[in-house]
């Protein structure tokens, strides 16, 4: 399975590209994705960005499957061709 | 009764008619009760304005206030306020600008401006450090807001002498039309410019040395220096200085923060990854200063070399990217730098001026509006057409003038189900900041005090996350429920009345929870100012507010949203969504303290000692 990661904002900025294509397993969830680019969430975002504790993107964060709906629930299995965007909604202007 | 600090003392009332300047003091009390800025500005708009005034008339009032960080060291304060009866909504407006103008004004020894009556020629006023002059404006008619401004400082013969005037479209009193200032900063929403129009006064040109006086100079600094820190760093508003507002478009298309095509289509993404803050400073942003004493410096300078759109100035914020970028499906970066200039010349609110060729291009495609009416070929993405359609609303001139009275009045004129697409709450067209994203701000627009406003009650922030622990709301809320969203409504609301009467910029307060606010107005003033007092500060101004549009007529039906915003959205995090007024317009009112139709109540009033309008209300 293969899944794109978009980070969107700032995010960007501190990821330093604006996407990463990780290689899952078949049957893979959205819980095995975080554990796949902790150690890279870990040293690039901040901690506002990325939850060490629970290794995961905080909760402030928005995390869009598909542009379809809001990503929370960790059991959610992924499938070949997501595309997972993440960002902080937080904005004003 | 200690003294009063952060205040010069006094108000400048002027007479038009009667082409008279009077010094008032200013009111301790009212200053303790609702701060100075919009706030002060209600109790005087309410006080001295009955509701049934024609907004266009002379016995409407116009009134310029700053508040008492205004021209302090506290980062983001060289702002003021108008507030008035609106030309486009017929009820409460307060209008805020940035820039430099306002601590000239202050410094000039005033706290604020009171224009009444309407003068029989153009006139301007020329208020230099406590002398005030009215002077004939006729060489000026006609000019627009840049020009004027350059026009005035030659005359009187000082470059730092400070401008807020009006363009063409205020002196053709055009309802979407604001008052202008410095490098193109606007106050903008709900046709300020036009009461100025009505009034002869064509501009206020303001020079200040004086000093404010500040209760604790040091602690102030302490406080500033802090925020400094603190926000500097801050994920959102540390955005602000690379990128702008206009970094929102970046991901706000993720979220369906961003509104597409009249509100009708969900996501577009390519728009938005062609008119993003990112993409501005990567190609046309050029290094300029920031608002007087700002540090997070949002404001954008940009050069266009070629093309038909070449040009150098003041660029686009969010809105106004949204306005004629994704609003009008149009991804020429270029021309929508060149429709906010030309309505920042002209002097119209490009939020309502984007909304308006919104409702007439969809008006268009539906066969309701003839080329030969529009005087071009009004379809989606047509650069020339929107800047055409500027032009006619700058001017009021072709279907340009219907449009500028406002898309409630120009569907009400078209008929024909134009009204189904005509997005506007009480009259003041919808910012750009999706209700059907974010719940709870179908509830701060359906009740905004001046109408559909992202500035007097951003909830949308709050419900993203922004900072509010001294507000017992829990961090986190599901951007789609309906229950226990009135509370974030009436605390975005309550919180930017303070905001408007300090008088500070949103992009500092977003930033700020009551206890900073507390802690500013404390070192200030030298009053004893508690999170608490906030709190009940901010109510009381809304609650004023809100009956001063009672009593011009306002009542709790007109608290909803358009039918389009009663859509769900095609596609996106937010396809199908459609919030519940049934269910969220109930719980804001309990949250108030209101009746069920929306109506303050004796005891409210009463409580937040209101005594006297309790009585007669």
């Amino acid at each position: 399975v293969q899944v794109t990661v978009g980070f969107l904002g700032g995010l960007r900025d501190q990821v330093g590209r604006p996407s990463l294509v990780v290689e899952l397993p078949a049957e893979a969830t959205y819980r095995d994705l975080l554990d796949c680019i902790a150690p890279a969430m870990q040293s690039s975002l901040a901690a506002w960005a990325w939850d060490r504790e629970k290794q995961s993107f905080s909760r402030q964060m928005m995390v869009s499957r598909n542009l379809s709906a809001d990503l929370r629930d960790e059991t959610t299995l992924l499938a070949d061709g997501d595309e997972i965007l993440v960002l902080l909604p937080l904005a004003g202007g | 009764v200690s003294p009063l600090f952060g205040y010069m003392g006094k108000l400048l009332r002027v007479d038009l008619t009667a082409r008279t300047l009077r010094d008032e003091p200013l009111d301790e009390e009212t200053a303790r009760a609702f701060i100075g800025g919009s706030g002060y500005g209600t109790r005087i708009i309410h006080d001295e304005v009955p509701g049934d005034t024609d907004p266009l008339s002379p016995a409407n009032k116009l009134v310029f206030m700053t508040g008492p960080t205004t021209a302090t060291s506290l980062p983001t304060t060289a702002r003021y306020e108008i507030c008035t009866k609106s030309p486009l909504t017929n009820m409460w407006l307060d209008t805020s600008s940035s820039g430099w103008w306002a601590r000239d004004f202050k410094m000039a020894g005033y706290d604020g401006l009171i224009v009444e009556g309407a003068a029989d020629s153009p006139v301007y006023l020329w208020i230099n450090d406590g002398k005030v002059e009215i002077r004939d404006a006729s060489a000026f008619w006609g000019l627009d807001s840049d020009e004027t401004q350059e026009a005035i400082i030659a005359e009187l013969g000082d470059p730092k002498i400070k401008v807020a005037c009006i363009g063409p479209a205020g002196e053709k009193l055009v309802p979407l039309a604001c008052v202008m200032n410095d490098e193109q900063r606007a106050a903008g929403r709900g046709g300020a410019g036009a009461v100025m129009g009505s009034k002869n006064l064509k501009a206020v040109a303001v020079r200040g040395t004086m000093k404010v006086p500040v209760a604790d100079e040091a602690k102030l600094r302490e406080i500033s220096k802090e925020l400094r820190g603190r926000l500097g760093g801050h994920p959102v508003i540390s955005q602000f200085t690379p990128y702008g507002t206009a970094f929102l478009m970046e991901h706000g298309w993720v979220s369906g923060d961003v509104p597409n095509r009249n509100w009708g289509k969900g996501v577009w993404q390519h728009g938005c990854e062609e008119l993003n803050g990112r993409v501005m400073a990567e190609t046309i942003l050029k290094p300029h200063a920031g608002c007087q004493g700002c540090f997070i410096r949002c404001a954008r300078w940009i050069k266009i070399e070629e093309g038909p759109f070449a040009m150098e100035g003041p660029g686009p914020e969010y809105e106004t990217l949204a306005a004629f970028g994704t609003m009008l499906m149009n991804d020429d970066l270029a021309s929508v730098c060149w429709a906010n200039d030309l309505c920042n010349r002209y002097g119209v609110d490009t939020i309502s001026t984007g909304s308006a060729i919104a409702f007439a291009m969809e008006a268009y495609e539906k066969g309701i509006i003839s080329k030969e009416e529009a005087g071009c070929e009004l379809t989606w993405g047509n650069a020339d057409a929107i800047v055409e359609m500027v032009h006619q609303i700058g001017n009021a001139r072709g279907l340009g003038a219907l449009l500028g009275r406002g898309v409630k009045r120009a569907a009400e004129e078209l008929g024909r189900g134009t009204e189904d697409y005509a997005v506007h709450v009480k009259g003041m067209e919808v910012p750009y900041h999706d209700p059907r994203a974010f719940f709870s701000q179908a509830t701060s627009y359906a009740t905004g005090p001046r109408g559909a406003c992202h500035m007097h009650g951003a909830s949308f922030v709050m419900e993203q996350g922004a900072p509010r622990p001294d507000t017992g709301i829990p961090p986190e809320v599901d951007r789609f429920d309906n229950e226990g969203k009135g509370i974030l409504a009436m605390l975005a609301q309550d919180k930017y009345s303070v905001t408007g009467s300090m008088v500070i910029c949103v992009m500092l307060s977003d930033g700020m929870i009551f206890a900073d606010q507390a802690a500013v107005l404390e070192a200030v003033t030298g009053e004893l100012w508690t999170a608490e007092r906030i709190a009940q500060t901010g109510e009381r101004i809304t609650n004023l507010q809100r009956v001063f549009s009672m009593k011009c007529g306002i009542t709790g039906a007109d608290d909803k949203l358009p039918k389009r915003l009663l859509e769900g959205p095609d596609e996106g995090t937010h396809a199908g969504k459609v919030p519940d007024m049934a269910v969220l317009l109930p719980d804001y009112y309990r949250e108030r303290g209101w009746d069920e139709n929306g109506r303050p109540t004796q005891a409210k009033l009463e409580e937040l000692g209101l005594t006297e309008i309790a009585g007669e209300f």
